[in-house]
């Protein structure tokens, strides 16, 4: 391996470190930042991924480290890395130690735009990087009526944290086109469609009317849209969404073992399908969108490792690129105190998961095309390997 | 809650946490102890407990705490807890800072004893303090032959590290009932029968081999023994072991939530009747042993905390003890790698498991005759029911 490779895999084993232990600093360390100005700030219309809620004090959603990869900042006042703040530059220390100085995202325009009703777009639209946007067009979950929310999830508690504090609500179809046009004027060039299940799933309609918006703001038919959806009880409906322009459709099983899909997805069990129907609904939407245009994610951690490697290989062999993201026991969830792995076990999940892709051949545009943050750690050993890192380019050049 | 009281918490709160999050310390720090003469060594008859194995050099398996609670040793150099060694004292520490001084476990006086084969009796049972044995007569778990061991378990793999090492083996009944018989010459009074799945599920006759050797030894009709076993095929089984002298009986669920447990279990699910018959087999032996005469564990962490309180009232209001031991991620289980939750997590399930058994009636005697008597719910009805040393102090 070369010394930048090195370099650049020691950069990726911190990344995945403070991705699972969390960074700890005091809450009031950014007030010498401009967050909501120049930096970009977090925006809670999904889930809270810090150990604690913080709700009235912002935080920058992330950082670059010296090689260019995009850490995300999740806050854990227990934890062994910290930031700190010296003489007008923050710092990323572990034990106390500096490691490197850090420099915080940067605050996409759109942000401080608003659409033609008067809303922040900020609140519509979020920048996820690298070009790539998430709507999270519903904060919410119905799964909980029946109790049956998945127990690793915190949807419904962020929003009762965070909604009314930040404004955040229901996103309409033109809100979301107005955003996304402006985004993309901007340079974004990829969009998902999120959020938690709506009551008697109504979602396809308002998938459809979204992605009519998008184009009639946009002036785009493909406009690289990924719609994110619970498996339909009626599979046709897929098409659907290929009909409607969404280049590639993405549908999360969580849990790759049956057993304990059942138990940690209870609503997903017992109220869309099961398991089976969950698999069935990838493959038909492979048959629907092609192979490298469908995708899944599962919560790493939870399960034993070689289940989720079992379904990632399993997915990958019917074209499915399954993603794994490292569970971080959320507060208000129902697994809130448990702890995710150790950061080593999660690094070699990342690491034989880019293999499996590799194996399968899904290419580094079909993993951006799919998925909602490209900041993945998969995504970033691409472009290690790959060398579509700009501080591999620098050096060419 | 009085003073006396807060700081007895405090200290079991201690005591879950540097369970959980383990102990650093150099593994040459012992060199100063008299280990294997005057103070306990520990022996890895069935698992090891420690993130990393250390074969070759003995550790202590615990130590008292100043208000007498018997914490158990786990090393974990990560930890942020340690043992140090200074001017002839050793001190647990925390992040550097000395919380006290550590009193190491005595050794029984029957570990310098040899069974008439010439076998180290410290290898037949081990100690397990307030005068219980655990006779693991078994070091290897025959699930493994499907691969179909509990993901939790590293009975296999610490057979594997150590017990060439350690020369441990399988035990016969006459080195269990002479061994048994010189700890209880020393005061031990009680014995848990345990070890891994034997081929072909063999593992009856053996038990009762081994309660007639008990018998013969100690002189003891009711020699308070634990038959821990796995559910068996045939229920009616279950008699047998009442008949051969067993005063409780143990059959560990390990996981409540069904699902988890097909998936966490495979072996248990597939070899030996699944979930529904190892519930079924609890309640038959509480119909055999009666009320608070049978005992299960459900490995607390691997599942949500809501689903192994279900359990475990669930199994208290049918007469079954259900204890919650601490998941910790082997070295050598098929999760290895992943981490228990929170001390605090597994502090309040304690408490809430303590709640129930006492809502269900379960003395202090029954859980100690069936389990290990260093669980957290003992030490809660030990600080309750004021039955800690300190108390009589107080009093005097």
């Amino acid at each position: 391996m070369s010394g930048l490779k090195e370099k650049l895999y020691s950069e990726l084993e911190l990344k995945i470190a403070t991705g699972v232990d969390g960074i700890s600093f005091d809450p009031h360390i950014f007030r010498h930042l401009d967050v909501a100005g120049q930096y970009q700030e977090e925006i809670h219309s999904g889930f809270e991924m810090a150990y604690e809620t913080h709700v009235g004090i912002k935080f920058p959603t992330g950082f670059r480290s010296p090689h260019g990869l995009v850490f995300v900042l999740r806050w854990d006042r227990r934890s062994s890395y910290s930031l700190i703040y010296d003489k007008g530059i923050y710092y990323l220390t572990h034990h106390g130690k500096v490691i490197f100085p850090v420099e915080f995202l940067q605050r996409p325009d759109y942000y401080s735009r608003k659409t033609s009703d008067g809303t922040r777009m900020s609140d519509i639209v979020r920048y996820g990087q690298y070009g790539a946007l998430t709507v999270c067009y519903s904060n919410e979950c119905a799964l909980k009526e029946k109790d049956h929310d998945c127990k690793f999830c915190n949807i419904n508690a962020t929003k009762d944290t965070y909604a009314e504090a930040e404004g955040l609500g229901w996103k309409n179809p033109r809100q979301v086109g107005e955003t996304v046009a402006e985004a993309y004027r901007e340079g974004a060039r990829h969009l998902t469609i999120t959020g938690g299940f709506v009551a008697e799933r109504r979602e396809v309609e308002y998938y459809l009317d979204v992605a009519d918006s998008i184009r009639e703001n946009t002036g785009l038919d493909d406009f690289n849209g990924t719609a994110c959806v619970g498996a339909p009880h009626d599979l046709s409906i897929i098409d659907k969404y290929k009909e409607a322009g969404y280049r590639t459709i993405a549908t999360n099983i969580e849990i790759w073992d049956r057993n304990i899909f059942k138990a940690i997805c209870p609503g997903k069990e017992l109220q869309c399908g099961g398991w089976e129907h969950w698999v069935n609904a990838l493959e038909y939407e492979v048959e629907v969108f092609g192979r490298g245009k469908v995708r899944s994610n599962i919560v790493a951690g939870i399960e034993p490792k070689e289940s989720t490697l079992e379904g990632i290989e399993y997915l990958a062999s019917k074209g499915v690129i399954c993603f794994a993201s490292s569970w971080c026991p959320n507060p208000g969830s129902a697994l809130e105190g448990h702890r995710s792995p150790e950061p080593a076990w999660h690094y070699d999940l990342y690491k034989k998961i880019a293999a499996i892709y590799r194996k399968y051949g899904f290419t580094y545009e079909e993993l951006y095309d799919c998925y909602a943050a490209p900041i993945s750690i998969v995504h970033d050993i691409y472009r290690i390997e790959d060398r579509i890192l700009q501080v591999i380019e620098s050096q060419v050049a | 809650m009085n003073d006396l009281n807060e700081i007895l918490y405090r200290e079991l709160e201690l005591k879950i946490s540097t369970s959980v999050e383990g102990i650093s310390f150099d593994p040459q720090i012992f060199r100063h102890l008299d280990l294997g003469g005057r103070y306990q060594e520990e022996v890895h008859c069935l698992f090891e407990h420690a993130y990393e194995t250390h074969a070759g050099t003995k550790f202590p398996p615990g130590f008292n705490s100043p208000h007498g609670f018997i914490f158990n040793l786990r090393w974990d150099r990560r930890s942020s807890y340690s043992l140090i060694y200074e001017k002839g004292t050793y001190y647990l520490a925390h992040h550097g800072e000395v919380l006290f001084p550590v009193e190491f476990l005595e050794r029984p006086k029957y570990y310098g004893e040899k069974t008439s084969d010439g076998t180290n009796m410290y290898n037949v049972a081990a100690y397990g303090q307030y005068g219980s044995l655990a006779v693991i007569y078994s070091n290897e778990c025959a699930l493994k032959e499907k691969d179909q061991d509990c993901k939790f378990c590293n009975i296999n793999a610490t057979k594997d590290t150590y017990a060439e090492a350690e020369g441990i083996g399988w035990k016969y009944p006459k080195q269990i009932g002479e061994t048994v018989a010189a700890a209880y010459r020393d005061g031990g009074r009680h014995v848990t029968i345990t070890g891994g799945f034997v081929a072909e599920r063999r593992e009856v006759e053996y038990y009762l081999d081994v309660a007639d050797a008990i018998k013969e030894h100690t002189g003891l009709e009711d020699f308070n023994g634990t038959a821990t076993v796995g559910a068996p095929h045939d229920l009616s089984i279950i008699e047998k072991y009442k008949e051969a002298g067993y005063r409780t009986i143990a059959t560990n669920i390990e996981v409540w939530d069904r699902n988890i447990f097909k998936a966490i279990c495979p072996g248990k699910e597939l070899q030996c009747g699944g979930w529904d018959h190892w519930v079924k087999a609890l309640e038959h032996e509480v119909d055999v042993f009666g009320k608070g005469r049978v005992r299960s564990i459900i490995v607390a962490g691997i599942e949500p905390k809501e689903s192994t309180l279900e359990g475990i009232e669930y199994l208290a209001s049918k007469g079954v003890i259900a204890i919650a031991s601490s998941w910790n991620p082997n070295p050598g289980s098929a999760l290895e790698g992943h981490r228990s939750p929170e001390p605090a997590w597994h502090f309040d399930l304690h408490k809430k498991t303590a709640a129930i058994y006492r809502k269900y009636g379960f003395t202090f005697d029954q859980i100690y005759d069936c389990s290990a008597p260093t669980g957290i719910a003992l030490d809660i009805y030990r600080i309750e029911d004021k039955v800690l040393p300190i108390f009589d102090a107080q009093v005097a």
